[in-house]
């Protein structure tokens, strides 16, 4: 008790700032309701909306959501309070878990990531979800060496209730209003839920962020005799929301303000005079998904569910583009002060006096855009390769356009479960899908022009060859208007048909369980436009990729007392390559990356578990390896001048270190938690890079070795701790506060730096050569956050909840989260592209109210 | 209870230390270094260059040609007095790096150069370092590293050129040559480079030469006498000041002369016998403007032993000049009026008459540079002309005769010649012995 005392008064001493809290769900809801056993732990809201920090195409990788309805000591503590430091258990991508729902796995085809936004709103059936933490025996899945997490959207399954709720925060949206009925299974053997959400925020907290969201869900099931039952569940997310891009920190200097958003502007409403806010960058997703399960209980030992699956729909991004035009993004390098520093000083002041005071140089000029497209006449001839075609007009110098990913995908699962004897149960699971997503560019907005001309800009100055600049050379010169496809228009397919088999054995004081999986993945491109460039691999059907895999796991319990366990998991698996990273280029052509092979992974954990009534505590050793990665990603090269792709081959991953949580009631009323975790993530491996010039048809670097050994994968914080302390009142309210803090925070290297290539004009004597070489750790953090709620029950049926989480607690803006080293790079000047970074919100608020009865 | 919390908290510490002592330093790729004896001296490297063969170019690939120099950047482009050059410096001497393209050194820059890819040349007679891409050979060390310039006299840069050229110097007790004290350093307009002499109060003089786009060229040259700082510059042998920024020509001092050497400052009295002009030069007297309205030529230095018998006068002459016009002034500085001021002064002619071409002009509103701008009256004196054989006197002339009795303020007194080459008027005229009296 002293010690705990003492540790509490070491970390109050340094109190520090700041907590970027991403979650936006209703993690106080549950935390409201003061039974506190094991089962509400359980049924917490899941699903954290993250805040898109990240300037690339890529969906979240945080799965805070999955930690926080986690009935593990640590994870639960974590899920709660290290999301905000982009922290990530044991270092895994969200890949390395297995998302279901009705035993179906969700996790994207083309990269294994875990979506989230797939059913966001829908917090209050996505509470249900049973987590698996580490390598661990689950009954639907073989699951990943991070778990797995099971939704339940099974109508039956769902608990009678009627439930209203009403959140107000200022995060990424402002108002979130869930209504749920379900009625559980009624006599006349029907269950049926409801769930339909709206989140809306004018703007969030970053500046030129809206956010127009909806969320609905519907479950029927129908009992048919004693042992079998047809379910139906579907449910869908619609959004548009304006994304945030991170900075320079010449540019948050310039602006200050550490949340400045380059994706924005100001644009002159034609009707009212006045200036409204408009983002360039919108995400625009609604992807339904529809299920159609049969239940059957074989008998009262065994049981089989089988499911058909369907998933479509659209997910797109905006973007602006332009040509013959000058750089439209506020934060092209050229525009900043440091640019011109040196060489002329006097347009450095210039430019410092115009960040700082004129927004059509801070943020995107919409008004300008338009202008600059009403004056353009162009006439161009030869219109889709039609001779005599002419199109003449305003050619558009600058764009909206919406770059899409339209899923679809079928599948059919089936799941078996048979209690063998009083002492082993066996599992059994088939699933196969076909997936296909169409990928294309649609035009949104012509700003004013009266058409776009399909060419490839940079193959147009870069290539000598005729015709290099046709995306599509069948109808080349293509004129371009609102709703047309232009740019690519490929689909990537996949198939996946995969089993696995459990066994779990327990005895008195031993549990056993040991799983094995098989699976067979192909898949291709069908390009369906030729491109000037790559006129012999672009259009058509591609050779398929068949890939073989097979994953095994055990792991054993070995009970010490009825509260001590200690245990030990293995796994040994293989992973096929993903579609996003087998590609050269998939939007020109179907190149494959040179050596795709199965990716390996080897994992093992030790545990010491203690389990009273009173207290909980864990002390995990993890151990894991992924051998053969492949990594793809496209950028402008600074040196080659030109956008390429960057592709490395044998990319290997380690990750290592202990995890320790306890939680314990002090008082009655009292309880403390701590948790703290250290590990290292690193690469471990020299891999092998290709550069190819995405608008030429060159080969510009093979094979060229990366020394990536030990560097530290970047962007979340290595090291992590938290305390945390709760007074539960009697009366039915509660107040906790947790202090965290986070350390082993590193830059995200660029791989292009650690090559030999990269110094080749220095010798070791030279200062460029460390610059280059090292790895940028960011500074250290503390947070504070505070939670307060209370709870009211009416008549015996009727349940108030009203709850209120503040993060950053103290409006700490300073602490940085993470960021990116530029891909291009001048070796002479470092500080030309210097890194961009991310950081925390201050602080940020969280409030709901919900009625259940 | 208790007793396992704290077992688990201290087996986490253990474990905890265990991984922080495996974490491993990231790794790197293999480095290049450079053997001691690959590193040479400025004054090794100009060794490569030899007066037989000329040139040496430091070969890509050849191990013998890998090679290295360590030096500080002296001077950079930043005052534009020079153009994709750079001095740099070690303890061994100096050298111009002529770059491939402008800018990213600085002064204070400290370096490595490395060789290969470059040569080593002299350019009229200079050391150059040639080729040199700014992104491959020369690799930034350190910034801020300034050197020292160091303190010499004329005379040692005179007598040692080869040790001093490329060098940052600093030169103290020097003056600019004055004229008309309204010379600029260059030629701002016509962007046109111009040599100003720099002299000592021993008698010893070196050029100063600087860049019509330099952004100090068309600036006046200060008419005092201090300390500058320059690098040396070599030009056919002769030493060439190459100044690296206007702030660092202090000549704010009293002149070898004893002089403030500002030109505004009236005289009481003139008496000018053009003794110290050189033959065949123009003529720069201390104060006296020499200006070429019409025309490319100037009053010039002549020794006259024809009409005078053997002394130093000053000439104007349109002899085989191609411009259309001539028209030349020589101005004296402003004279205080005094009401009993005399002015007289001599004109000869040299050779055959073919025209008049002197006459003398008094102004009030003279700028000090620009004739067009002035009003000028003529003055009745004696000229030499047609018929005139010898030295002929001007005659006494009484200013208050001109100006009035009761003028109060300066004037100046003008010297025109006229000629029109094309037209075969090409009359040499000769001047000497002005006077102003009170």
């Amino acid at each position: 008790m002293r010690f705990l005392v003492i540790i509490l008064i070491f970390f109050a001493s340094h109190i520090a700032v700041g907590q970027e809290d991403n979650k936006q769900d209703s993690l106080a809801s549950a935390l409201a309701d003061t039974s506190q056993t094991d089962d509400m732990r359980n049924m917490m809201p899941a699903v954290g909306e993250n805040a898109d920090l990240i300037d690339t195409e890529t969906q979240t990788q945080d799965i805070s959501g999955l930690l926080m309805s986690s009935r593990d000591v640590f994870n639960s503590i974590a899920g709660y309070n290290f999301s905000g430091a982009r922290f990530r258990i044991r270092g895994y991508g969200s890949e390395k878990y297995v998302v279901m729902m009705n035993g179906v796995e969700m996790n994207n085809p083309e990269n294994n990531w875990a979506i989230w936004s797939l059913w966001g709103g829908l917090n209050d059936i996505t509470r249900y979800q049973n987590v698996k933490n580490g390598i661990s025996a689950s009954q639907q899945n073989f699951g990943g060496v991070g778990g797995s997490s099971n939704i339940q959207i099974r109508a039956s399954q769902l608990r009678k209730t009627t439930k209203l709720s009403y959140a107000f925060s200022n995060r990424s949206y402002s108002h979130r209003l869930i209504f749920t009925e379900s009625t559980g299974l009624m006599d006349n053997g029907l269950a049926v839920t409801f769930s339909g959400s709206m989140r809306y925020a004018d703007e969030g907290y970053v500046q030129g962020t809206s956010y127009n969201a909806g969320g609905y869900f519907l479950a029927i099931e129908k009992t048919i005799g004693k042992r079998h039952s047809i379910g139906f569940s579907g449910f869908g997310s619609p959004s548009v929301t304006g994304r945030k891009g991170i900075a320079t920190q010449e540019a948050y200097d310039l602006m200050d303000d550490n949340f400045y958003n380059p994706y924005w502007g100001f644009q002159t409403n034609p009707k009212t005079g006045e200036r409204e806010k408009r983002n360039a960058k919108e995400r625009r997703n609604h992807s339904p998904n529809l299920f159609l399960t049969h239940y059957f209980e074989i008998n009262k030992k065994s049981n089989l569910s089988s499911t058909l699956y369907y998933q479509f729909g659209k997910s797109g991004a905006t973007a602006i583009n332009w040509y013959d035009a000058n750089d439209p993004r506020p934060d092209y390098y050229k525009y900043f002060p440091s640019y011109y520093e040196d060489t002329e000083p006097e347009v450095a002041a210039q430019l410092v006096d115009s960040w700082q005071n004129d927004d059509t140089h801070s943020q995107l000029n919409w008004d300008h855009f338009y202008f600059a497209n009403s004056k353009n006449l162009f006439s161009q001839e030869n219109v889709g390769g039609v001779s005599g075609a002419i199109e003449s007009g305003n050619r558009a110098k600058y764009v909206i356009e919406e770059a899409r990913t339209d899923p679809s995908k079928l599948g059919f699962n089936t799941n078996y479960f048979n209690i063998l004897s009083d002492k082993m149960t066996l599992s059994a699971g088939l699933n196969m899908f076909t997936y296909k997503s169409k990928n294309f560019k649609v035009m949104d907005d012509l700003m004013g022009a009266d058409f776009w001309l399909d060419i490839n800009q940079f193959a147009e100055r870069d290539s000598d060859e005729e015709n290099a600049e046709q995306n599509n050379l069948e109808e080349p010169n293509k004129v371009i208007k609102v709703g047309d496809i232009f740019g690519y228009n490929y689909d990537i397919n996949i198939r996946k048909a995969e089993a696995f088999g459990q066994v779990q054995y327990t005895l008195s004081k031993l549990e056993i369980f040991g799983a094995l999986n098989f699976s067979s993945t192909s898949f291709w491109r069908e390009g369906h436009w030729q491109n000037g460039i790559y006129p012999a691999s672009s259009k058509g059907v591609s050779k398929k990729q068949n890939f073989l895999n097979f994953g095994s796991k055990a792991g054993i319990i070995y009970k010490l007392s009825g509260r001590h366990y200690l245990t030990a998991n293995g796994a040994y698996m293989t992973n096929a390559p993903t579609t996003r990273n087998a590609y050269v280029s998939a939007r020109t052509r179907d190149q494959l990356v040179d050596g795709l092979e199965n990716s390996k992974t080897t994992s093992f954990d030790g545990n010491y578990v203690v389990r009273y009534p009173r207290l909980k505590a864990r002390l995990t050793y993890f151990y894991t390896q992924v051998k053969d990665q492949t990594w793809s990603q496209k950028y402008y090269h600074e040196t080659y001048r030109t956008f390429i792709n960057y592709n490395m081959t044998g990319v290997d991953n380690e990750y290592s270190g202990i995890e320790f949580a306890i939680d314990g009631k002090i008082t009655q009323t009292i309880s403390a938690s701590g948790a703290f975790t250290k590990a290292n993530y690193i690469y471990t491996s020299r891999p092998s890079a290709t550069i190819t010039a995405d608008n030429t048809n060159e080969v510009l670097a093979a094979n060229r070795t990366v020394y990536f050994n030990n560097f530290r994968i970047g962007g979340m914080p290595q090291t992590a701790a938290s305390l945390g302390l709760k007074y539960s009142s009697p009366k039915y309210w509660w107040v906790s506060a947790n202090l965290n803090y986070f350390a082993d925070i590193f830059l995200n290297a660029n791989p292009d730096r650690r090559t030999a290539e990269a110094i080749d004009v220095f010798v070791d004597a030279d200062p460029q050569v460390e610059e280059l070489i090292s790895q940028a750790e960011l500074n250290n953090a503390y947070t504070l956050n505070l939670s307060i709620g209370k709870s009211w029950r009416l008549n015996y049926k009727y349940f108030i909840n009203v709850n209120l989480n503040i993060s950053n607690v103290l409006n700490n803006n300073s602490v940085v989260t993470g960021g990116y080293e530029n891909a291009r790079f001048d070796a002479q000047n470092l500080d030309k592209f210097p890194y961009r970074k991310g950081y925390m919100y201050g602080r940020t608020y969280f409030a709901m109210v919900s009625f259940r009865f | 209870m208790t007793k396992s919390i704290l077992k688990l908290t201290l087996l986490t510490l253990l474990i905890s230390f265990m991984v922080i002592g495996c974490q491993k330093k990231w790794d790197t790729p293999p480095v290049k270094t450079i053997p001691e004896t690959s590193i040479i001296t400025i004054e090794q490297l100009k060794a490569f260059y030899s007066d037989t063969a000329g040139a040496h170019r430091f070969v890509v690939g050849t191990s013998s040609d890998e090679l290295s120099v360590y030096a500080t950047v002296t001077m950079d482009e930043t005052s534009g007095n020079v153009y994709k050059n750079v001095f740099v410096q070690d303890e061994t001497g100096g050298l111009q790096l002529r770059l491939l393209s402008s800018g990213s050194l600085y002064q204070g820059d400290l370096v490595r150069i490395y060789l290969p890819g470059t040569s080593i040349s002299t350019y009229q007679g200079m050391f150059q370092l040639d080729s040199v891409d700014t992104d491959r050979n020369v690799i930034k060390q350190e910034t801020g590293q300034d050197i020292n310039p160091e303190v010499v006299s004329i005379k040692m840069i005179n007598d040692s050129l080869k040790k001093y050229e490329g060098r940052l110097i600093q030169l103290s007790g020097a003056e600019f040559q004055l004229c008309s004290g309204t010379d600029t350093y260059a030629d701002k307009v016509n962007q046109q480079s111009v040599d100003r002499a720099i002299l000592d109060c021993f008698g010893n003089n070196i050029i100063a030469r600087t860049s019509g786009y330099a952004d100090f060229a068309g600036d006046l040259i200060p008419t005092g006498n201090g300390s500058l700082v320059a690098v040396v510059g070599n030009y056919r042998d002769t030493p060439q000041l190459i100044l690296r920024s206007v702030e660092e020509v202090l000549f704010g001092g009293l002149r070898c002369n004893g002089g403030t050497g500002d030109c505004t400052e009236p005289k009481t009295t003139i008496s000018q016998q053009f003794d110290n002009v050189v033959d065949g030069e123009s003529v720069c007297q201390e104060c006296w403007s020499n200006i070429a309205v019409k025309g490319g030529r100037y009053w010039e230095g002549t020794y006259d032993d024809f009409a005078w018998s053997g002394t130093n006068v000053i000439e104007a002459s349109g002899y085989n000049s191609t411009d259309a016009e001539l028209e030349i002034w020589m101005i004296t500085p402003p004279v205080v009026f005094g009401s009993n001021d005399k002015l007289t002064f001599e004109s000869a002619l040299a050779y055959t008459w073919e025209h008049n071409a002197i006459s003398a002009w008094i102004s009030t509103d003279f700028n000090g540079s620009s004739v067009t701008g002035a009003n000028w009256t003529q003055i009745n004196a004696s000229m030499a002309g047609q018929g005139s054989s010898g030295v002929v006197g001007s005659g006494n002339i009484y200013i208050q005769d001109e100006l009035g009795a009761n003028y109060s303020g300066n004037y100046y007194i003008g010297f025109k010649y006229e000629a029109s080459p094309l037209a075969n008027q090409t009359t040499t005229y000769r001047i000497d012995n002005i006077q102003i009296t009170k």
